[in-house]
């Protein structure tokens, strides 16, 4: 590549280019992304709401208002390599399979192709250090109903 | 070697002891010298005080001279062999003083191989400046799942999600493909709140097939 580069000017401005938008995809350090994955547990028996689903709650009973008590039974983060399937227990024997199509580009978009219980696959674009809410249909043995909230880190210069 | 696997009744000799304790005899010697210990137990004393001696030779390196010793040492070769060479005359003086320089090194040698270790004092535990049983610090431990309500009991270290959950807006989320479940369910994206939301078909408002 650099005797490319070096060797014939006229190409070295397109094969700079290239070098730069396949680096900017990629986590500088080691290729790895930081995936969180909450699970959340949605339930009309009580109106307890941990402080940080205070945001997520306040949507999810826009459409569900009987939903009053929120929780999270378990958070989990983990370093996974782009294009590596990597599976996020939940609970009860639920997990999350989660594949990192493409690091934070130059706009600090991340590609993701998720595997929620009870749903079908979803592939989506989203903006790094937020996290999306995905409603299942899957409901524990109390009736609770199980949310996840993904997202996806670092940001780039970050 | 000298055991003798045909007379078991054969005591191994002290170097063979000394061998088999180090780790260093071959198996069938070795064999040969575990069967001799099982059937004499009176030697088995002995035979512990040969493992705690390898076992003091393994873990107390001999003492090395000081890097200022050796510089010492490289000076003088260089000296002596920066000096002018003697007169063809003069070889008997070369050739002792190569012998001296020769037994110096031996001597160096020797005195490293053979100088008595000196035995540590054991380790003292409890006193105030020592740590027995070292904590790791927040920056050691990742914390990579957790049920965030056993926080308060968490010693080191944070959850694998620190703060309040910070919600995606609308133009920060694109789906760019779906599909559906054995069930035939495909995930919707969710648009009528504040924010975006992936929701089962036909439910939550979600779009019916």
């Amino acid at each position: 590549m650099s005797s490319f580069v070096l060797g014939r000017g006229r190409f070295a401005p397109i094969a700079l280019f290239a070098v730069l938008c396949s680096a900017a995809a990629i986590r500088a350090e080691d290729g790895k992304v930081t995936v969180s994955v909450v699970a959340i547990l949605a339930t009309d028996q009580n109106a307890v709401i941990d402080k940080k689903l205070v945001k997520i709650a306040e949507e999810v009973q826009k459409l569900n208002p009987k939903l009053t008590g929120f929780h999270s039974p378990k958070e989990t983060r983990k370093d996974i390599a782009i294009n590596s399937k990597e599976k996020f227990e939940l609970v009860d024997g639920q997990v999350v399979t989660i594949t990192i199509e493409q690091a934070a580009d130059a706009k600090n978009m991340n590609v993701l192709r998720v595997g929620p219980p009870t749903l079908g696959e979803i592939t989506y674009m989203t903006i790094c250090g937020k996290f999306l809410p995905i409603i299942t249909e899957y409901k524990t043995k109390d009736g609770d109903i199980l949310i996840i909230a993904i997202r996806v880190q670092p940001c780039r210069g970050k | 070697m000298t055991l003798d696997r045909t007379n078991p009744e054969k005591p191994p000799t002290p170097e063979e002891l000394l061998a088999h304790a180090d780790g260093e005899l071959p198996a069938a010697a070795a064999e040969a010298a575990e069967a001799w210990l099982r059937a004499h137990p009176a030697a088995a004393d002995d035979n512990q005080a040969l493992h705690r001696l390898t076992g003091l030779c393994r873990d107390h390196a001999a003492p090395e001279p000081t890097p200022a010793a050796w510089d010492r040492t490289l000076q003088a070769i260089e000296s002596r062999l920066a000096a002018p060479k003697p007169l063809p005359g003069r070889a008997p003086t070369l050739r002792i003083v190569l012998s001296l320089v020769a037994a110096a090194a031996i001597l160096l040698l020797l005195t490293r191989v053979f100088w008595p270790t000196p035995l540590l004092p054991p380790p003292e535990l409890g006193t105030d400046d020592e740590e027995p049983y070292a904590v790791a610090t927040a920056d050691e431990i990742v914390i990579v799942s957790m049920d965030p309500r056993n926080l308060s009991n968490l010693v080191v270290g944070g959850p694998p999600v620190e703060g309040e959950l910070d919600l995606a807006e609308f133009d920060e989320v694109k789906v760019l493909d779906r599909k559906p479940n054995n069930d035939g369910q495909v995930p919707e994206m969710h648009q009528g709140g504040n924010v975006p939301m992936i929701l089962p078909t036909g439910a939550w408002g979600g779009k019916e097939d």
